[in-house]
């Protein structure tokens, strides 16, 4: 991002793993940067993509270490199944699967 | 506050711009020539319109990005996650902005923005930020 005008000071940089951080140039240029990669957005329906994922991907990680709390007095293990998108929990023979559902 | 700012740049670029044809006229092509040997940058023929044009073209493009954004801080924080919104649309300093809007440059103007999911999470100097 060396190519911006901008250089971004104090407080912009992601401090956690829940953050999700955007520059922006004149007149309309987007970029979205992500923990691994910075991707280039140019449509409207592209960032609300994006936005509906990263929730997603948010909101599953959430429901892993609230299970991963409550199991945690029968060895239960959750984890987040990145490639069906589902939260995964186990626990004494139980398999438990979360799904988001987009009411649109 | 927006509509103040481009009549006043536009005085400005037209003023420019009107100076420009005038030293061009009273001048001579020579005076321009040897001008434009040395920086061509700076005798280039001022824009007047496309500073404005990309601006107003940048204002509705961050309301229409910051509305996006507003709508999942809602969704989530009507689910009772707290999420917070930092949104900066121009990272330059006001003398920055006026110069990047009145000189004959191609620098543009930019900003950031943050979402913070769970603001749990936020650090709370960066809580008031965001409040503020």
């Amino acid at each position: 991002m060396s190519n911006l005008p901008f250089e971004h000071g104090v407080g912009a940089k992601p401090t956690n793993r829940y953050s999700l951080r955007f520059t922006f140039e004149s007149p309309s240029t987007l970029a979205a940067h992500l923990t691994n990669t910075t991707l280039s957005i140019s449509s409207i329906p592209q960032l609300c993509q994006l936005l509906l994922d990263e929730t997603e991907r948010f909101l599953l990680g959430r429901i892993c270490e609230v299970g991963h709390e409550l199991c945690e007095p029968v060895n239960g293990a959750w984890f987040l199944d990145q490639l069906t998108s589902r939260s995964v929990g186990r626990w004494e023979g139980n398999v438990l699967y979360v799904e988001l559902l987009s009411s649109g | 506050m927006f509509c103040n700012l481009i009549i006043a740049v536009l005085r400005v670029l037209l003023v420019r711009g009107h100076g420009y044809e005038k030293e061009k006229r009273l001048g001579g092509s020579e005076t321009l020539r040897v001008n434009l040997q040395k920086s061509p940058a700076a005798t280039r023929q001022p824009h007047i319109l496309q500073k404005i044009t990309d601006f107003t073209q940048y204002h509705v493009f961050c309301r229409r990005l910051k509305e996006d954004l507003d709508k999942t801080v809602k969704t989530l924080s009507e689910v009772g996650i707290k999420t917070l919104l930092r949104f900066n649309p121009a990272g330059e300093s006001s003398h920055q902005i006026v110069k990047l809007l009145t000189e004959n440059s191609d620098r543009r103007l930019g900003g950031d923005a943050s979402l913070y999911m769970d603001e749990r999470y936020v650090e709370p100097t960066l809580r008031t930020r965001c409040r503020g």
